[in-house]
């Protein structure tokens, strides 16, 4: 069989979203009638390269051609034959099964069918995916997640695509659903169909995938062909070309007392419980793939969600606080640092030092007024010690870059003198010399006999920083890397449901 | 995770399933019916008169331009979250004037004319507002708030005073001696003519982008466009409006707008149309405004003399939050939930 004319073709594609480089060099071939899987841990840019193949976003540089031209929105992918399954589950709740499952299908004036000739074509294979009867009258608004993950699935279907993309489609079916959605997919192939697919069930991959591209902080870095594709030759790729990403056993570490215990914490209806202590003078990681709990879980230790069951109980001078609000977490001295700055961070309108300030104009007043002198000589302090390369502390917060906006939060949280620092994902849009301030000054914490609590997508960081990493699928601790143990490869393998021993060979 | 079964199934699917849409539509209106039924039982008792050839033919002369106003918003509120058109009164009341005071000087004044000028200018300016909402990413609310106050104060512009005639086949609309008005056959074609409107793809698109734009956007459609003939489409409703308007007051009056903006807000509430867009219906709508017309009826059986205008505020305002209190819960009953964050649905 000569090789048929590709009829996916990205070359050296970029795309910056601000300061942070999505993909930065990602390239990827596929032809008709193949499974091709596209594999990269969070935040390798596989759904950026996703949402460029279906016109949602444009890139800034390369070349993308899909069946001879470039989509440049999501009407003109679809006149091209892309349909596209995206990681958030697109669905107007308020409409009927049936509206969704047709959604886009028709033009703005007219039907291109109608509504029986719909329901005789869309009810039968949407049955027939979900092998269980279903109301398409109904709204969307009552069905469970994994119903409208397959009424997203049947509404690519419907489009008779001549390029499928599914990106982590799988993730809220059962396996068994998974395999039916393979059966189908592998038959869809068997008809010319090129099909795009991203999933964090390795074993799916190894078993369908014709082809596999491995995306590794935005670029392409490999690319496997049929019975080449196997679980190790993936994790060993995505985790940089070889798996020597070790962490280095710190002899200076002293663990002192235990400082926080997640008591039997269930941070989501029906998932495991989480038993887990960490010590003064320990950095303990966490680390998971995205909808897997890892912010959840540091966010509950802060007091910020409300969990299932269980407790956050905070040790210390002989005495249990349990923690019920972020008001008890910041009274018992956790402090809590987030990576998504919008939203849990920044007031973007207003100056470095108030910025700074928010957190401390409780303790720093006298006869219910704020003390500005007093909240200038604790930013000074640590400005110093964060190394703040501010112009002047009355500048607006957003004329910092990530980074330094970074340090002032860090600073705030710092300036309540915390014993317990809980970070989600911390160094998310930070320039690598402030990342590397940064991990120099959770050592520094730890050292002082701090307790820390780490979510990162970045592995390497983890593994670079933590004495332990728990592991967490579907809201649950998967695994526990101990520091003897500790490689990316190990996290990695965890993370994507695969056992350790598996994933071992450095 | 072996039955997936939606819990507001009456039927199988068939193609056409009739029974849970009707269920759905009674949620959606019980609430202006009941207040409805209430109020024209109130009626009976304090204002008899009502019942009369005459006094059905003037209820229905003086609430049309509200009931045409409210169809014309549910358009709007339909297709976008946060879509509403505080500009309506005023605007209404610009076609009002528009017609005393240009088209009958200039013996321009037989139906076609009137009729053209009304739609027309209605559609344009919805176009107008449509394509600002639309194109630029204004907010509906500053858009239609500027609108507002653009034609409270051009009303006054062009015709200071309230005066002027109206088209002589206006006067016989205006009339009101019995149930057999213009007004009425406009009002029942204009229902008949959305339930049409409400069946075509094209609403369905409105729909559907007014219930989730960035979906509808990725699936292909064009929110913008459809947008944009949401806008159109009420652009229709609001000229008819101004004609009735204008029938009513038997000459044109600058300063009728503002009074009627917020009557029509509470009616479109009140009648269960979604203000965070994508849901309502015009049978919920225009009961709402009947509702909304009903009260003020029975306010003034009260003879409260100079109170009247401060009891009807509070009395409207009230009424308001109730029908949103109990909006909110039939609209949970629903079944609109928040997803979970993290995929434990999965039964591994």
């Amino acid at each position: 069989m000569s090789a048929p004319a590709p009829v996916v073709t990205v070359r050296d594609l970029r795309k910056n979203f601000g300061d942070v480089q999505a993909l930065k060099g990602c390239s990827l071939t596929a032809v008709a009638g193949e499974i091709h899987a596209i594999v990269g841990e969070n935040a390798s840019g596989k759904s950026t390269l996703v949402k460029i193949l279906s016109g949602v976003i444009a890139p800034d540089q390369g070349e993308v051609n899909v069946l001879g031209q470039q989509p440049t929105s999501p009407r003109m992918a679809q006149r091209l034959g892309i349909a596209t399954v995206f990681q958030e589950i697109l669905v107007v709740e308020g409409a009927s099964v049936l509206d969704n499952l047709f959604l886009g299908h028709d033009g703005l004036l007219r039907a291109r069918m109608s509504l029986k000739e719909k329901a005789a074509v869309g009810g039968p294979l949407l049955e027939s995916l979900m092998q269980d009867t279903v109301d398409l009258s109904a709204p969307i608004g009552d069905l469970p997640l994994s119903a409208r993950q397959w009424i997203v699935i049947a509404r690519a279907l419907l489009s008779k695509p001549r390029v499928l993309i599914l990106d982590e489609a799988t993730a809220a079916l059962d396996e068994e659903s998974s395999r039916r959605l393979f059966d189908t997919i592998t038959n869809l192939a068997a008809e010319g169909i090129c099909i795009l697919v991203i999933s964090h069930r390795i074993a799916e991959l190894t078993a369908f995938a014709d082809q596999a591209t491995v995306l590794r902080d935005g670029a392409t870095v490999g690319t496997l062909q049929g019975s080449a594709i196997t679980g190790n030759a993936l994790l060993e790729l995505m985790s940089g070309g070889s798996l020597t990403t070790n962490h280095h056993v710190d002899s200076e570490t002293v663990m002192g007392q235990p400082l926080i215990r997640l008591n039997r914490l269930q941070i989501a209806p029906q998932a495991a419980p989480i038993d887990i202590t960490v010590s003064a003078g320990e950095i303990v990681g966490i680390a998971a793939l995205e909808g897997h709990g890892a912010p959840e879980l540091v966010r509950a230790i802060a007091g910020m969600t409300k969990i299932q069951a269980g407790s956050v109980e905070i040790l210390g001078d002989g005495k249990t606080t349990v923690i019920k609000s972020m008001r008890d977490a910041e009274r018992a001295g956790v402090g809590y640092v987030s990576g998504d700055r919008t939203r849990e961070g920044l007031f973007p309108n207003l100056s470095i030092l108030q910025n700074f300030g928010m957190a401390l104009y409780r303790r720093c007043k006298r006869l219910g007024v704020i003390r500005p002198g007093l909240v200038r000589r604790h930013f000074a302090r640590q400005a110093e010690r964060l190394s703040i390369t501010a112009a002047r502390p009355g500048a607006p917060i957003t004329s910092l870059s990530g980074g330094n906006q970074q340090k002032v939060l860090i600073g705030r949280v710092l300036a309540n003198s915390p014993t317990i620092i809980a970070l989600n994902d911390p160094t998310r849009g930070v320039d690598i010399p402030t990342k590397q301030d940064l991990y120099a000054l959770l050592r520094e914490l730890a050292a002082e006999g701090n307790g820390i609590v780490l979510f990162s997508t970045e592995i390497e960081e983890l593994v670079d920083l933590c004495n332990r990493i728990a592991v967490l699928r579907f809201g649950g601790i998967y695994t526990v890397v101990e520091e003897q143990d500790l490689t990316s490869a190990r996290v990695l393998a965890g993370m994507f449901g695969r056992p350790a021993a598996e994933a071992v060979n450095a | 995770m072996a039955t997936v079964r939606a819990p507001s199934s009456w039927v199988r699917r068939t193609g056409w399933e009739y029974l849970p849409r009707v269920r759905e539509a009674a949620v959606d209106v019980a609430t202006p019916a009941l207040l409805c039924v209430l109020l024209l039982i109130i009626l009976g008792f304090r204002f008899p008169q009502l019942y009369s050839s005459n006094g059905l033919a003037g209820a229905i002369t003086a609430s049309a331009p509200l009931i045409l106003s409210v169809l014309a918003m549910t358009s709007i509120a339909i297709s976008s979250p946060g879509g509403i058109d505080l500009s309506i009164g005023p605007f209404v009341a610009f076609v009002n004037v528009g017609i005393v005071h240009w088209l009958v000087p200039h013996g321009l004044g037989n139906p076609l004319y009137v009729f053209a000028y009304a739609i027309g200018v209605g559609i344009a300016f919805q176009m107008i507002q449509g394509l600002l909402i639309g194109l630029l990413r204004l907010q509906p609310v500053i858009v239609t708030l500027s609108g507002y106050l653009v034609f409270s104060g051009l009303n006054l512009v062009v015709l200071p005073n309230p005066e002027g005639t109206i088209p002589h086949w206006l006067n016989d609309w205006g009339a009101a001696t019995s149930v057999n008005t213009p007004e009425l056959y406009l009002l029942i074609g204009c229902f008949v003519l959305w339930g049409f409107f409400a069946r075509t793809t094209f609403a369905r698109n409105i729909r559907l982008v007014g219930g989730n734009d960035k979906t509808a956007w990725v699936s292909g459609l064009n929110p913008v466009l459809v947008r944009l003939g949401a806008h159109i489409v009420a652009g229709v409703f609001v000229g008819l409006a101004g004609i009735t308007l204008t029938a009513l007051l038997q000459s044109a009056d600058p300063t009728q707008g503002a009074a009627q903006t917020l009557m029509a807000v509470t009616a479109l509430v009140v009648g269960g149309v979604s203000l965070s867009g994508g849901r309502g219906r015009a049978l919920g709508a225009v009961l709402g405004a009947i509702a909304i017309f009903l009260i003020g009826y029975v306010i003034g059986t009260l003879n409260l003399g100079t109170s009247e205008s401060f009891v009807s505020g509070l009395i409207y305002g009230a009424v308001l939050i109730i029908a949103l209190f109990i909006g909110s819960i039939t609209g949970s009953a629903l079944g609109v939930r928040k997803r979970a964050a993290i995929s434990t649905e999965v039964s591994q």
